[in-house]
């Protein structure tokens, strides 16, 4: 499968009082046709800021310092981000849902007009047209009693269904990439399950790419088929999610994968936290930024720069100075 | 809610100090020393000497038949009083009322979507001098400005439109704008932070992930919710324009109802004032329920309670 | 489990140290140019009110007939008007009025309104239904008017002015105090109160009041401009204060009437009003941000 949407050496700063935030500070990935790819790190990270700035949605102060975002061979961020180039291709070839749904839908606007309106703007249907065609996408997500639902307002959803709307409107103009950002962390469990399922299921009828950005490992071990894990505003982390569980590379994604409570574990055995607080992203020193609360770290992380991803082998990458495979001799999973 | 208003209009009128009929007995073109049969008969005459409960009833009854009693001074029916000075009034305050929205809340849009640049800081700045005004002040600016200097605007007087469109329309230019002014300032300024408010809500992202142009995202998504909070700030206009009316009949002499309800307080008017006041309490009576209608319409959440 | 090496240049990143709420109220108050503009004319404003007898050239009730009517001079800066008294001295003296009426109506119209949406939002109910029924009656009312009426029914004078005024403006400090109390008495350190037998009069001035502080402060300031507005356009009407004594409303109604030949008697008064009105309001915008910004586009 092609590579779809390519993203080089994405900077995002925001210029606050305090100083100025990276908060994405050279990330380079890549998502190929019909994938599932998983963006995994912490709040405040910059996982969620690095989609916004795939589809220029970033509010000021922040703006985009430099990159490429490389889409049907075009950069993307060439674009001016109100023009019309970039207009066509959100909620058309790139959609995008978001983590509240409680709040993402227009309350004083019927869920049909909110769906509608893409239509008419993306496929130039006419009124009738997409108004069939937005019942018809209530029914594919699963919204009972379509027909009528079409005219209600979002406070008369839940939230669950408020969510299967948003991607009901993601999914309408067919897009080649969904860009799921924490889709169901509002959520609960229940949903969550029912909502991911759905999700699989219509990316895999319309054969688009997914990319599903969350802090729950759970999430991408089901159905991601490539992981990459941030962290400061970088990827410290890639590779497919097997290989990722099974043998993980780098000192975050191990201390993430020891939090997580397995089942087949001993009952008494303690879950081991992360020391220490995510970094204060303003100012940061040029030495890697997991170094405070890193286990493994030696001589060289203290005076060497944040280090770059190198492979370890296929499809897996680390930026980390440390051997791990030496130090640890062990592997997580039985 | 209504006949609290008139109570208390009532009420307030007996309590005013000074008596009516000697007020208008010492006016009376009839100078001469009046006997205290010829009070109590003219006493008599207005319902004045009946306790106070049954001359209550006396003018509610009137009221409902359109009557509104007669004015003592001016010895013609209230109700024709009124019936000359409302249309006026309703015509100046709703073209102002009109106006001060026209203008304020498209100019609190763009200062809330062109933030921080010259049209904001500009509109800003002429909002803020807007509420600061007093309106009877800026009247007296413009018609020395435009009256006496420019000669371009007749600087008094009022002409029903029917009559003589242009010269009415000409005339009805300062004290329109005056009137507006306040809410026109006021307008913007709720508008503009309401727009702001909503600019930064999560649906308004949604709006612009599905790749709308900005003018469908501000008119068609932001505005519809931005301006709820005007409308209630809207409503609370229309009390304050006819207020305002009060000033600026004053200014530039038209006859309208604010002119009638000052004349009268001045005088002692019982039946005038009170006839002004029950009218001005039902309009805004009427005008808040119309408010109040609007706003179930623009918020759905209201609605379907 | 995990070394922790002392000799580790890198330190733990700590969160920013916290401003004190002080400091950051008087950082985003003085943070805006027009902000310190109002301080400063309210300041201005005060002084010369206070002090008006020493700053004030001329007796502003002493009458010059050999000078009426003056265009503004050396020595009479801003004209003398039909009785040949100093205008600029009347203005001074003005501001007096317009301070007095502001802050007094103002102070009225608080304590009033204040007590009212307390009782109404606390005891709820009938209680609530007909003192509620009572404010938005006089919510109805052209604010202009109401006075007029009721400063026509206690006569002329100062004093009357300024009740009349206040009662005008007790609606909003009524609906303000009666929304927090209601909900406010719904938290759980009210239940608790309630609970160990607190009185109702101590609950409401101990628990509840003091919660709303800051938009009462935010409203006041902002109704001051308000209040000096009002009292203009009623002396101006020929209520109130009317010559001799000075206020800024009546002068432009006198200069209304000689408008050709003095116009500095009807605009220099307005001017004053504008000034003041506007540092009050600018001050109240000021204080809001920094009390609460979130309070933006409520108030």
């Amino acid at each position: 499968m092609s590579v779809l949407l390519e993203v080089r050496n994405l900077k995002t700063h925001f210029k606050t009082e305090s100083g100025l935030v990276k908060a994405v500070d050279g990330i380079s990935y890549h998502i190929d046709e019909q994938e599932i790819v998983g963006l995994v790190g912490e709040s405040g990270c910059g996982k969620s800021v690095s989609q916004l700035s795939v589809m220029q949605l970033i509010p000021t102060p922040g703006e985009i310092a430099s990159g490429e975002v490389i889409f049907e061979g075009q950069d993307l961020l060439k674009f001016k981000s109100g023009g019309a180039e970039m207009r066509s291709i959100r909620g058309a070839k790139i959609a995008m849902i978001f983590q509240e749904p409680m709040t993402s839908l227009n309350p004083v606007l019927t869920i049909g007009r909110q769906l509608t309106e893409t239509l008419e703007l993306h496929l130039s249907m006419d009124r009738e047209a997409s108004r069939e065609q937005a019942i018809e996408l209530l029914k594919l997500v699963g919204i009972p009693s379509a027909e009528s639902r079409v005219e209600d307002y979002p406070h008369q959803f839940s939230g669950g269904m408020r969510q299967r709307v948003m991607i009901a409107m993601a999914l309408s103009c067919d897009p080649r990439i969904l860009i799921a950002d924490e889709p169901t962390t509002a959520l609960d469990v229940t949903t969550q399950a029912q909502l991911l399922e759905l999700m699989k299921d219509l990316v895999d009828r319309f054969r688009a790419s997914l990319i599903i950005v969350t802090h729950n490992l759970g999430v991408v071990a089901r159905y991601a088929q490539r992981i990459y894990v941030m962290y400061a505003g970088r990827i410290v982390e890639e590779g497919t999610t097997k290989d990722i569980f099974a043998h993980p590379l780098h000192p975050y994604t191990i201390g993430l994968l020891k939090c997580v409570p397995r089942l087949d574990e001993e009952p008494d055995k303690k879950l081991v936290p992360i020391v220490g607080l995510p970094p204060n992203l303003v100012n940061m020193p040029p030495t890697c930024a997991f170094l405070p609360r890193c286990p493994y770290s030696s001589g060289i992380c203290r005076q060497k720069h944040w280090p770059e991803l190198r492979q370890i082998h296929d499809n897996h990458y680390i930026a980390c100075y440390a051997d791990i495979q030496e130090k640890q001799g062990e592997s997580i999973t039985k | 809610m209504l006949i609290l208003a008139t109570m208390i209009v009532f009420l307030l009128m007996r309590l005013l100090p000074g008596d009516p009929i000697l007020l208008y007995v010492s006016q009376d073109e009839f100078s001469r020393i009046t006997s205290a049969e010829e009070i109590a008969a003219i006493r008599h005459q207005f319902g004045l000497d009946k306790p106070y409960h049954l001359q209550y009833i006396d003018w509610i009854g009137g009221v409902l038949r359109g009557d509104l009693g007669r004015s003592i001074f001016l010895g013609i029916s209230v109700s024709d009083e009124i019936r000359r000075a409302l249309p006026i009034s309703l015509y100046l305050g709703i073209v102002a009322f009109i106006v001060a929205h026209l203008f304020g809340i498209p100019a609190g849009v763009i200062c809330a979507v062109r933030r921080g640049r010259w049209a904001d800081t500009f509109l800003t700045i002429l909002a803020n001098l807007g509420i600061t005004a007093p309106i009877f002040w800026v009247g007296i600016l413009m018609i020395y400005g435009f009256g006496l200097h420019l000669g371009w605007l007749p600087i008094q007087g009022y002409t029903s439109p029917a009559e003589n469109f242009w010269l009415s329309l000409r005339q009805i230019i300062m004290p329109v704008f005056c009137l507006a002014l306040p809410h026109m300032a006021g307008s913007t300024r709720q508008t503009r932070s309401a727009m702001l408010e909503v600019i930064r809500q999560d649906y308004i992202r949604t709006a612009w992930a599905k790749g709308l142009r900005e003018r469908t995202v501000i008119m068609r998504h932001a505005v519809k919710n931005g301006i709820i909070p005007v409308v209630t700030l809207a409503g609370m206009a229309i009390p304050r324009i006819f207020g305002g009316q009060v000033l600026i009949e004053t200014v530039f002499n038209i006859p309208g109802m604010g002119r009638l309800a000052v004349d009268a307080l001045f005088s002692q008017d019982y039946a005038v004032t009170q006839g002004v006041i029950l009218m001005i309490a039902m309009i805004i009576v009427l005008s808040n329920l119309a408010v109040d209608i609007s706003y179930g319409w623009l918020n759905p959440k209201v609605r379907y309670q | 489990m995990a070394e922790q090496d002392e000799t580790r240049p890198v330190e733990f990143m700590e969160m920013p140290p916290r401003v004190s709420a002080f400091k950051r109220f008087f950082r985003v108050f003085f943070s805006r140019g027009v902000v310190i503009f109002g301080l400063v004319v309210i300041v201005v404003l005060t002084i010369t009110a206070i002090f008006a007898p020493l700053i004030a050239p001329y007796d502003p009730y002493k009458q010059d007939l050999t000078n009426v009517k003056s265009q503004p001079s050396a020595e009479h800066p801003l004209g003398t008007d039909t009785l040949g008294r100093d205008t600029l001295s009347r203005i001074i003296y003005g501001s007096r009025t317009s301070l007095i009426v502001g802050f007094v109506a103002i102070g009225f119209a608080a304590a009033v309104g204040m007590t009212l949406g307390l009782i109404a939002g606390y005891f709820g109910g009938i209680t609530y239904a007909i003192i509620m029924r009572l404010i938005d009656a006089l919510m109805a009312f052209p604010m202009i008017l109401l006075a007029l009426t009721i400063a026509a029914l206690l006569g002329s004078g100062l004093t009357n002015i300024v009740i009349a005024l206040g009662i005008s403006m007790i609606p909003p400090y009524a609906r303000l105090m009666c929304g927090q109390a209601l909900t406010i008495k719904e938290n759980d350190y009210v239940t608790a109160a309630q609970s160990l037998g607190a009185s109702n009069r101590h609950i409401m001035l101990r628990h509840i009041a003091p919660n709303c502080f800051p938009p009462l402060i935010v409203l006041m300031t902002m109704m001051i401009g308000a209040a000096i507005l009002a009292e203009a356009g009623l002396s101006f009407l020929g209520v109130g204060i009317s010559p001799p004594g000075a206020a800024w409303g009546a002068m432009v109604s006198e200069g209304y009437r000689y408008l050709l030949t003095i116009p500095v008697l009807s605009f220099a008064p307005g001017v004053a009003i504008m000034l003041v009105v506007f540092a009050f309001n600018m001050v109240g915008d000021g204080l809001r941000d920094a009390l609460d910004p979130r309070l933006r586009g409520t108030l």
